[in-house]
């Protein structure tokens, strides 16, 4: 009986710290990397997926579909893909943050309390998710794209 | 051994019958019935008064006037919402678009989202909330109005939660219930507008309403 009960734990275990390094099933990752950063950029990306779905999801969709012309779709989207830096912007302070005229669109919410490696976890999710692939999100580049968000 | 068997089986079926006639009940009319006592010629009687909503009268996305009387001889469905809602909301759009697309071409049902937040959502914010959504009136109406009265037409007609918090995310608290009322302004279902399953049920539930009238 323990012994059984041994072997289940083990093989717990042995599924859970395999599913640690498993990429999301939608996610992109390019296969010339080493093995450190590798296990970083999944890491990222497990990450950033569950940030998606507490932060995102809500409007843009669990796939980055977007929903009508009210929630723009991430898949291709040109302010993601273009330069991270909008994006990182628009994730920090929402539309109120940034000097394009959004009174044809509806505002996105600011997410002030989201740190520089959160919102790095989020965009190297859904920059290569769903077919998007834009590669790996450093922190520091999330800290140089949130110096000057005003200007966007 | 075997009649117990036999019994079970017996009480299954009958279950099972039940079941049956249960997909074809008349929906409920829900709310508190209010007892008044009247001088009818001289004698006290009781009557008793149907929970109905109230009179009403708002604006919505194209600045028309809507009152209760623009729902007449319809059925509706309608909801509590805000444009700058991080949470619920956008889910509820997503089912009440549903709900939109399937009874487009049946003018007897009609959708009305109330904005519990009408100092942001203007007129002109809610038209272009419709615009965004691809969905015009009079299928679906969009509607603001004075703070109180939605919160008050909320609260005691639609019997659901709409008031300003400061705690809740985006300001304001609400239930994310769709109402389903008849046309004689009766409240015959409240679903959970943020569920797929839930909306399904409301789908089936206005056919089924739609074919009590046909009767």
């Amino acid at each position: 009986m323990s012994n059984n009960r041994l072997f289940l734990f083990f093989f717990l275990f042995l599924v859970l710290s395999c599913n640690s390094y498993q990429k999301p099933a939608e996610s992109h990752l390019p296969e010339n990397l080493d093995e450190a950063s590798k296990m970083k950029y999944t890491q990222y990306l497990i990450q950033g997926k569950i940030l998606y779905n507490t932060y995102c999801t809500h409007c843009h969709q669990n796939s980055g579909e977007g929903f009508r012309e009210l929630y723009p779709a991430l898949i291709g989207s040109s302010t993601l893909m273009d330069s991270m830096s909008p994006a990182a912007c628009l994730i920090k302070y929402g539309t109120k943050g940034s000097k394009k005229d959004s009174n044809l669109n509806i505002n996105m919410p600011a997410q002030p309390e989201l740190s520089n490696l959160e919102i790095a976890e989020i965009l190297t999710y859904i920059s290569n998710s769903w077919g998007n692939q834009s590669g790996f999100i450093s922190v520091s580049k999330v800290a140089t794209s949130l110096v000057d968000c005003a200007t966007h | 051994m075997m009649r117990r068997h036999i019994e079970i089986g017996c009480l299954f079926l009958l279950l099972g019958a039940c079941q049956e006639i249960k997909t074809n009940f008349e929906l409920p009319i829900l709310g508190r019935t209010e007892i008044v006592t009247k001088e009818v010629n001289g004698i006290l009687t009781k009557d008793t008064i149907p929970h109905r909503i109230a009179d009403f009268s708002f604006i919505n996305q194209d600045s028309a006037v809507i009152t209760n009387v623009s729902f007449k001889d319809k059925i509706y469905v309608a909801d509590f919402f805000f444009i700058n809602c991080p949470s619920i909301c956008p889910e509820m759009s997503k089912q009440m678009y549903r709900v939109y697309e399937e009874f487009l071409e049946n003018e007897n049902v009609g959708l009305l989202s109330h904005t519990i937040d009408p100092s942001y959502d203007t007129v002109a914010a809610l038209a272009n909330y419709a615009r965004l959504l691809g969905v015009s009136s009079p299928k679906w109406e969009f509607v603001t109005g004075d703070k109180d009265q939605i919160y008050d037409i909320g609260e005691t007609s639609y019997m659901v939660v709409a008031n300003e918090d400061e705690n809740a995310p985006g300001g304001f608290i609400h239930s994310g219930a769709f109402l389903l009322i008849d046309k004689e302004r009766q409240v015959r279902g409240v679903y959970d507008g943020t569920i797929a399953s839930q909306v399904d049920l409301l789908m089936k539930d206005i056919n089924r309403l739609l074919s009590s009238y046909e009767q």
